[in-house]
C-alpha cells in the first residue's frame, strides 16, 4: 500500500536515509529478478526508415534514390565489413554494432509499421504514436495508461522520462506520477551556508508539502517539487550504487540517455518503464548525406551520424545490462513518428513520409529475423503524397510489447481493441 | 477610468517583463490601467542608451565593423546567448526583449542547425518587427538567412520543391494544422505541396554592406517556379511574397496568432468553451481592424478585462528566463560580464538545465510551457540557484527589526508575492531559530543575522508560489 503524499513528507522529514526516503524502495542489486523493463527509444523527428534497414536489391529503391541511396558495394562499415543481412536487405554502414546484434539473435527488424490515413505533421503524428489512438485527440500515453493499470502503489521511478524539457505525453497518467529527469548529476538539494542546512530542509519541506487544488500548477509545482528534492539525494546515491566496466561515450547523447536508464534499472528493483528522447537529426529534409567537404559521401553526414549514435549506443546499453545481470530482463525498442518519402529530395534528403521499420532488442527477442513486410516502393501502390502504404499497424506493435513483456499488461484495455500480435516476443 | 491597483501593476508588470520590482510597481501606480498598459508597450519612448552603451563596451562583437573583425573567439554560441541574457538583465524595456522571447519560441530556429551568426540577426529582426505588423514580421523572418537555412529553403528547387518550409510557414507560423475556433482542417497535402512550390528559388548571399553580419536574400530565377499554383481553392502564380499576404490575411491565422499571445502572456485557452472562443474572434477582430498590427492586438489583450480578471492571476508558471532573470531584477543582483570565453556560467548554465537554453529549444515546436518545464531535475536546478544568487547578494537592506516586518519586506521584494498567513509565520518561525533548531527569537544585529536573510531569501524563491506568473 503506497502512503500518502502527506505521510509520505511526514516521514521522509525525520530522516535523511534513503530506506526512510523511500517508504517501500530500498537500493539493492536485483539477481535474476524476473523483472520487466522496457526502454522506448523515440527517433525524434521522422527516421528514415528505408537508409536504416536498406531493401538494397531492389532496383526502385535504386531509382527513387540516385543520390542518397546506397549501391550494394557501399554496404560496408568504417572497418569495410559488409552491412549486408540478406539477399534483400543490408543494415546502414553506420549500423555495425546493430547488426552484430542481430546476427547474434539479439535484435529483430519489424517493418512497414504505420497507421491508416498517415498524418504528415510531425506533432500530429507523434500525438498518435504517443497515445496510440488515431483520432488525433490529446489523451493519455499508451504508456501512462499501462503504468495507471500495472504501476499504481510503486515508487515514482516506475515510470521514468528521460530527455529534455517535460514529461512526453506517452507516459501521461492519470494515477501515477512519472518521473522527467533530464539528465543525472545535477547536484541534490543544497545549502551553501551549512550550519542551517537542517532548519532550511525542514522549512522548505513544511512550505512544500502542503495541499494545493488536485490538477492545479501550485500542485505540480510542489509535488515535483518535494520529489526533487527527495530524489536529488537519492539519485546521487544511486549513480554512487551503480558500477560498470561499460563505458557510454560522453559526446553521445543516446548513450548518455540509456546510461541513465541502466544506473536507474540496475538500482531501483521498482524501475521498470523508460521513455527515452535525445536531441538528434532525424527530421532530414536535407543533406541526410554527406558534410561541406565531401557532399556526396553517403558515409558521413547527419543521418549516418545519429545511427551511428544510436548503434553504439544500444551495444553498450546491451552490453551493460549483460554485465549487470539484467539482459534477461530489458526489451528496448525503438520509434520514430514516421518514416521519410521514398523520393529523395533535391537537397540530398528527403521529405516526411509515412511507413518505417524499428528495432527490438533484448535476450528474450526471437531476433535475427524480421517482422511485417517492406512496403511495396511500386509507385502505384504509393499513397497520393507519394508515400508507401504501411503493412503492419503499430498497435500491433505495442500489444504484443503490453501482452507478452509488461508484468499485467493488457492490450485490449490499454488500446481498446485486440491487434494482431507479432512473433518478435 | 480607475487608477491600477498595486496587484494589478504587478500582474501587469509580470507578464510583461522580467519580475517586478517594488519601485516599478508605484512607478505605475496613480495612472489609469491603460496608461500603464500604454507606457509599457510603446518602450520606443524609453531610452535604453544606457544598456547599449554596457553592452558594446563588454562584447567585442558589437563593435565590429568588418567581415573580419569578428572571430570564433569574440563571436560564437556562448558569446550571443550572454550578450541576450544581460539585455534581458539591465534593459529599461523589458516588454521589447519579452517579446522577442515570444517570437524566438514561435519560430523556434536553433543553433543546432544554424550558425550563430544567422541567429542573432534573426534575433534582431524578431526585436525590431515584434510590434509591427504580422506580414512584415513574417516576410522578414521567412527572408531571413536563418529560417532559409533551418528548414532548407536554400535548397528548393523548381523540379523537387522542399516541403519542410512549405508545411511549417502553414503548422507553425501563420494558421495552425486546425482553426482554433471551428477546428476544421486549414490546410490539406496538396496545398503543403502548392505552398512549397512558391518558395522555390529562395536564397541567400553575404550582401555588399561590410558589417560580418550582412546577408540577402534573393530570387535564383532558375530555380523558382513560376507557374499556377492552386492554394486554398484559389489559383494564381503565387510567388512566396503572395503565399505570405495570403497567409496574413486569412482570419484563421488571426485566431491562432491570438491564441499562441493570449498562452503565452494571460492564461491557458479551452478551445471547447464558447467563452473562450468569443474570446479568441474577439481579438481576432482586432487584428483586422488595425491592419495586422502586432503592437494594436497585444495592446488590446493586455487593456482587456480577460487579462486583468482573476483567471489570469498567477494562471500561468515561469518559463526558466522569467524565474532567473525575473528573480536577478528583482534581487537586484549584479552579475559581472567577465570577459569573452570568461562570462559568469551561472547564467548560461542553468538556463540549459532548468531546459530553456536560449538559441536552441528542443525542435520545431518551441518550448513546452508552464508545467512543461517542471521536472525533477530542472527544479531542483531551480531550487539550488537560488541558494547561490542569495548567497551571493549583500542581504543587508532586507534585515527588519522584527521577523515579521523582516518576511514581509522580503515578499514584497519579490513582486508582491501572495502566500497564506501559515507560511508567512513558519518563515518567521524560520528566523527565530538558532543553528541547533532551538527557537530563540529573530536578532536583527546578531552576526548571522545576515546568513538568515539569505535562507530566508531561498525559501521564498522555493515556494511554489514563486514559480507562478
Amino acid at each position: 500500500m503506497k502512503a500518502t503524499r502527506r505521510e509520505f513528507i511526514k516521514q521522509s522529514s525525520a530522516a535523511f536515509s534513503i530506506a526512510m526516503l523511500m517508504p517501500g524502495l530500498s537500493i539493492s542489486r536485483p539477481q535474476q529478478s524476473g523483472r520487466k523493463i522496457l526502454a522506448l527509444v523515440q527517433l525524434g523527428g521522422g527516421n528514415d526508415g528505408l537508409n536504416t534497414v536498406i531493401p538494397y536489391k531492389d532496383p526502385r529503391y535504386h531509382s527513387l534514390r540516385p543520390s542518397i541511396g546506397f549501391k550494394e558495394e557501399e554496404l560496408k562499415d568504417a572497418e569495410g565489413n559488409s552491412t549486408i543481412i540478406n539477399s534483400e536487405f543490408a543494415f546502414h554502414p553506420a549500423l555495425s554494432e546493430l547488426k552484430g546484434l542481430f546476427q547474434q539473435g539479439r535484435l529483430a527488424v519489424v517493418q512497414g509499421v504505420g497507421y491508416p490515413n498517415p498524418d504528415l505533421s510531425h506533432g500530429i503524428s507523434n500525438l498518435i504514436w504517443e497515445t496510440a489512438d488515431v483520432s488525433k485527440q490529446p489523451r493519455l500515453g499508451w504508456l501512462g495508461k499501462y503504468a495507471d493499470s500495472a504501476l499504481a502503489g510503486k515508487s515514482s521511478l516506475a515510470a521514468v522520462s528521460i530527455g529534455f524539457n517535460s514529461l512526453p505525453r506517452v507516459l501521461a497518467a492519470s494515477k501515477v506520477n512519472p518521473v522527467a529527469i533530464r539528465r543525472l548529476g545535477e547536484s541534490p538539494f543544497r545549502v551553501i551556508n551549512a550550519a542551517e542546512t537542517d532548519n532550511v530542509l525542514r522549512a522548505f519541506r513544511d512550505n512544500i508539502s502542503r495541499e494545493f487544488p488536485a490538477g492545479s500548477f501550485l500542485e505540480k509545482l510542489a509535488r515535483v517539487g518535494a520529489n526533487a528534492e527527495r530524489s536529488g539525494g537519492q539519485l546521487q546515491e544511486a549513480i554512487e550504487a551503480y558500477h560498470s566496466s561499460v563505458i557510454y561515450a560522453e559526446a553521445n547523447p543516446v548513450a548518455q540517455a540509456l546510461k541513465t536508464v541502466a544506473v536507474l534499472a540496475t538500482v531501483f528493483p521498482d524501475a521498470t518503464i523508460f521513455h527515452v528522447a535525445f536531441p538528434s537529426f532525424y527530421d532530414t529534409h536535407a543533406r541526410q548525406i554527406g558534410t561541406a567537404e565531401a557532399p556526396r559521401n553517403k558515409h558521413l553526414g547527419t543521418h549516418a551520424t545519429d545511427l551511428k549514435r544510436l548503434s553504439e549506443a544500444i551495444k553498450a546499453f546491451y552490453d551493460d545490462m549483460v554485465e549487470q545481470n539484467l539482459a534477461d530482463d530489458v526489451l528496448l525498442m525503438t520509434y520514430s513518428e514516421f518514416g521519410r518519402r521514398p523520393n529523395e529530395n533535391a537537397s540530398l534528403g528527403t521529405d516526411h513520409g509515412t511507413a518505417s521499420n524499428l528495432f527490438v532488442v533484448g535476450n528474450k527477442v526471437k531476433g535475427g529475423d524480421f517482422y511485417g513486410l517492406q512496403p511495396s516502393l511500386n509507385a502505384t501502390d504509393f499513397d497520393t503524397a507519394g508515400n508507401m502504404r504501411f503493412t503492419t499497424d503499430f498497435r500491433s506493435v505495442y500489444a504484443t510489447v503490453l501482452d507478452r513483456w509488461l508484468e499485467g499488461g493488457d492490450s485490449e484495455a490499454v488500446l481498446g481493441a485486440r491487434f494482431p500480435l507479432l512473433g518478435f516476443l | 477610468m480607475a487608477d491600477i491597483t498595486r496587484q494589478e501593476a504587478a500582474h501587469l508588470l509580470r507578464r510583461t517583463g522580467f519580475g517586478n520590482r517594488i519601485e516599478d510597481i508605484k512607478s505605475l501606480s496613480a495612472r489609469s490601467r491603460n496608461k500603464a498598459v500604454d507606457q509599457i508597450i510603446d518602450y520606443g519612448r524609453v531610452n535604453n542608451q544606457e544598456m547599449e552603451d554596457r553592452l558594446t563596451a563588454n562584447f567585442e562583437f558589437l563593435r565590429a565593423s568588418s567581415p573580419d573583425s569578428i572571430n570564433d573567439q569574440n563571436f560564437n554560441d556562448a558569446e550571443i546567448r550572454a550578450w541576450w541574457i544581460f539585455r534581458m538583465l539591465l534593459t529599461h524595456r523589458p516588454f521589447e526583449e519579452k517579446m522577442t522571447l515570444f517570437w524566438h519560441n514561435f519560430f523556434a530556429t536553433s543553433l543546432d542547425k544554424v550558425p550563430a551568426i544567422h541567429i542573432y540577426t534573426q534575433n534582431l529582426d524578431l526585436r525590431s518587427h515584434a510590434l509591427g505588423r504580422f506580414d512584415d514580421l513574417l516576410l522578414k523572418i521567412s527572408q531571413g538567412a536563418a529560417m532559409l537555412i533551418w528548414l532548407d529553403g536554400i535548397n528548393s528547387t523548381r523540379t523537387n520543391p522542399n516541403e519542410n518550409f512549405g508545411r511549417e510557414l502553414q503548422e507553425l507560423f501563420s494558421t495552425g494544422i486546425n482553426d482554433a475556433v471551428t477546428g476544421e482542417a486549414n490546410y490539406t497535402e496538396e496545398d503543403v505541396k502548392e505552398v512549397s512550390r512558391a518558395f522555390t528559388g529562395w536564397r541567400l548571399r553575404k550582401s555588399a554592406d561590410p558589417s560580418p553580419f550582412a546577408y540577402e536574400w534573393y530570387l535564383d530565377e532558375n530555380e523558382a517556379d513560376h507557374g499556377q499554383k492552386t492554394i486554398y481553392g484559389q489559383t494564381a502564380n503565387f510567388s512566396g511574397q503572395d503565399v505570405i499576404t495570403v497567409l496574413a490575411d486569412r482570419r484563421t491565422t488571426a485566431r491562432f496568432l491570438v491564441k499562441r499571445l493570449f498562452e503565452f502572456f494571460v492564461y491557458r485557452l479551452d478551445t471547447e468553451s464558447d467563452e473562450d472562443r468569443a474570446t479568441i474572434d474577439k481579438f481576432a477582430d482586432v487584428y483586422f481592424a488595425n491592419d495586422h498590427s502586432i503592437r494594436e492586438l497585444v495592446r488590446a489583450i493586455f487593456k482587456s478585462e480577460e487579462f486583468f480578471s482573476p483567471r489570469a492571476r498567477f494562471a500561468l508558471i515561469k518559463n526558466p528566463v522569467e524565474f532567473l532573470i525575473g528573480s536577478m531584477r528583482m534581487l537586484e543582483a549584479s552579475v559581472g560580464f567577465g570577459s569573452t570565453g570568461a562570462r559568469p556560467a551561472i547564467l548560461e548554465t542553468s538556463l540549459r538545465t532548468m531546459g530553456m537554453d536560449l538559441f536552441s529549444p528542443p525542435d520545431v515546436f518551441g518550448w513546452k510551457l508552464n508545467d512543461g518545464f517542471v521536472t525533477t531535475d530542472a527544479m531542483l536546478v531551480r531550487f539550488n540557484i537560488a541558494d547561490r544568487l542569495m548567497y551571493f547578494l549583500g542581504g543587508g537592506r532586507f534585515v527588519k527589526s522584527s521577523a515579521k516586518k523582516t518576511v514581509k519586506k522580503m515578499l514584497d521584494s519579490f513582486g508582491l508575492l501572495e502566500i497564506d498567513s501559515a507560511v508567512e509565520k513558519r518563515l518567521q518561525d524560520y528566523l527565530a531559530l538558532n543553528s541547533a533548531g532551538v527557537p530563540v527569537g529573530w536578532n536583527s544585529s546578531d552576526i548571522s543575522a545576515i546568513g538568515k536573510i539569505k535562507n530566508l531569501g531561498r525559501l521564498i524563491m522555493c515556494l511554489p508560489e514563486h514559480h507562478l506568473n
